[in-house]
């Protein structure tokens, strides 16, 4: 049993039972309209709220971890930009528990190295969301659990969270990350899990998720040239 | 700076200012050298205790206006806005007042019992995660409400003199304490505090929302209870004995904060130096007579305090809330 493994999950705002997967090295996107249950699975499988279902880490259960055990194991970043004290960027990286060395490779991994001495309330909505990224690799955890990693982002640097989840995912960490860029998740994922009302409808290869049948039923969208239209529906 | 640093920083201001409340009083120094006698019963009866109430009541004040920031992420958040001072105030008169048992060891544990149901009440009243405006207006509730409880309790009750005791309850004072209440007062503080100290390590993680600290392996509940729990029995014990100060808890915390490099967790321990500081200090001003008359020690933390929560409002306009 290798991998995150969570079978026949139900929480509130989530129609169980739910059945998802994450092995070591993938890169898994999860998409989905706003709404669709996305945040509240991320949450389920990073131990935050109990219920039915089983949610097993290399075969152990979740339930019989201690938290110490999951903080070293499980790393989970909420879509919020928010910190609630002006702390130096350093200074969050570090809530990791990190060392100084880690955290300084984290920060200049997401190009913020120059930043290290600042304090995050002067740091641009983007800035901080690289800097609460490093904070995400300084855990070096095995399972990083991410809810719109590139949200706030401009393209270049959504390509150079794409390339480090890569790099995550090539030194043996699963990585399992809600997008709403689909044509990154697209190009860039090993896998893709579509979510609807609660439910995954469709897990596959991005090819093999991002159908027009499936982008005009859950998204209301159609392809258009490089970008998207309204589908009439 | 380091907490550890920070905190020694502040105890070699704390030893000049401790020196001075001893030495000054009505009683001139000079009076003192001539008579041992007189000495020893003034420092042991009177002085002593006072600057030992006077620091343990601006530690208690301090801690828990720092973590009560930290744990509830607003830097609006103290024992006094939230209405915990009040709670303890009127806990302590109901039981000294009317339940009739005005044992200083009774008032404590009535004081304790105040703030812990002012503080499970705003809880209950706010949410967890609750936006500033909803805290301080569910503070600013129970405050109002447990103040005008206790002034109706003062006014009804049967002693003569306790139309008096409302200036002790609302403005606080370390006048006539009595090793009595050391004996008592001290514990109950020194344990408040400690307990809160003991949830010190979450706290900065919290900075990242409960389910990020959660995920970071800081159990959150457990840190919720220290924090309340401590809190009110240090600032029950403080308020049982002095009274309910004003703004310590406050601005002690956004003083200390800035030197950790603004990280809630290692402020906790300077911010009970520095309130026991501030503290004893404004005692000392209150000994000075204006036009006569002493200063109650809360008119001098106010008139110390109301400004500098007037910059803090100032400084956050125009910021989400």
């Amino acid at each position: 049993m290798s991998g995150i493994i969570a079978s026949g999950i139900a929480r509130p705002h989530l129609e169980g039972p739910l059945d998802i997967a994450v092995a070591r090295g993938e890169i898994v996107g999860l998409i989905g309209p706003n709404g669709s249950g996305k945040t509240t699975l991320l949450r389920a499988l990073a131990g935050l709220t109990a219920g039915d279902g089983m949610i097993a880490v290399e075969g152990a259960p979740l339930d019989a971890m201690t938290s110490s055990e999951r903080a070293r194991q499980l790393v989970y970043m909420p879509a919020g930009r928010r910190v609630d004290w002006p702390m130096r960027a350093d200074d969050i990286v570090a809530l990791s528990g990190a060392d100084a060395d880690t955290v300084a490779a984290a920060l200049a991994r997401v190009g913020m190295a120059a930043f290290a001495s600042r304090r995050v309330d002067t740091l641009s909505t983007g800035e901080r969301a690289r800097v609460l990224l490093a904070r995400v690799l300084a855990g070096r955890g095995d399972w990083l659990l991410l809810d719109e990693p590139t949200a706030n982002l401009d393209p270049g640097h959504e390509l150079d969270v794409l390339a480090l989840l890569r790099e995550e995912a090539a030194r043996g960490a699963g990585v399992l990350a809600s997008f709403h860029n689909l044509a990154l998740a697209e190009r860039h994922c090993d896998r893709c899990v579509l979510m609807r009302e609660g439910r995954v409808v469709a897990d596959g290869p991005p090819a093999a998720v991002l159908t027009d049948a499936n982008l005009a039923v859950v998204y209301g969208i159609a392809r258009d040239g490089g970008g998207w239209r309204r589908s009439a529906s | 700076m380091t907490a550890g640093r920070l905190s020694l920083l502040l105890l070699g201001l704390f030893v000049p200012v401790a020196l001075l409340s001893l030495v000054v009083g009505e009683v001139p120094v000079s009076a003192l050298l001539r008579d041992p006698y007189l000495a020893r019963m003034l420092f042991m009866e009177l002085r002593l205790p006072r600057l030992v109430l006077a620091a343990a009541a601006g530690t208690a004040l301090g801690i828990s206006g720092a973590a009560l920031q930290g744990l509830l992420r607003n830097p609006l958040a103290s024992p006094d806005i939230l209405g915990t001072s009040a709670g303890a105030a009127l806990g302590a008169v109901v039981t000294g007042y009317f339940l009739g048992f005005s044992g200083t060891l009774a008032m404590a544990g009535g004081g304790i019992a105040g703030a812990l149901i002012a503080l499970a009440l705003l809880l209950l009243l706010a949410g967890r995660g609750a936006s500033s405006t909803t805290l301080i207006l569910a503070g600013v509730a129970i405050s109002a409400l447990g103040g005008a409880m206790m002034n109706l309790a003062l006014a009804l009750a049967a002693s003569p003199f306790a139309f008096y005791d409302m200036m002790f309850w609302l403005l606080g004072s370390f006048a006539d304490r009595s090793i009595d209440h050391v004996r008592i007062g001290l514990p109950a503080m020194i344990a408040g505090s400690a307990l809160v100290l003991s949830a010190a390590r979450g706290l900065d993680a919290l900075a990242l929302g409960e389910d990020v600290a959660a995920t970071l392996g800081h159990d959150v509940r457990p840190m919720h209870r220290r924090i309340v729990g401590g809190s009110a029995i240090a600032v029950g014990g403080a308020v049982a004995v002095a009274g309910i100060i004003g703004f310590v808890g406050l601005i002690v915390p956004h003083l200390v904060r800035p030197l950790v490099r603004n990280r809630p967790g290692p402020a906790l321990l300077p911010s009970a130096v520095a309130g026991a500081v501030l503290l004893v200090a404004a005692d000392i001003v209150t000994r000075f007579p204006l036009n006569g008359k002493t200063l109650p020690i809360g008119v001098v933390t106010a008139m110390l305090g109301a400004p500098f929560f007037l910059w803090l409002i100032l400084s956050r306009r125009g910021m989400p809330s």
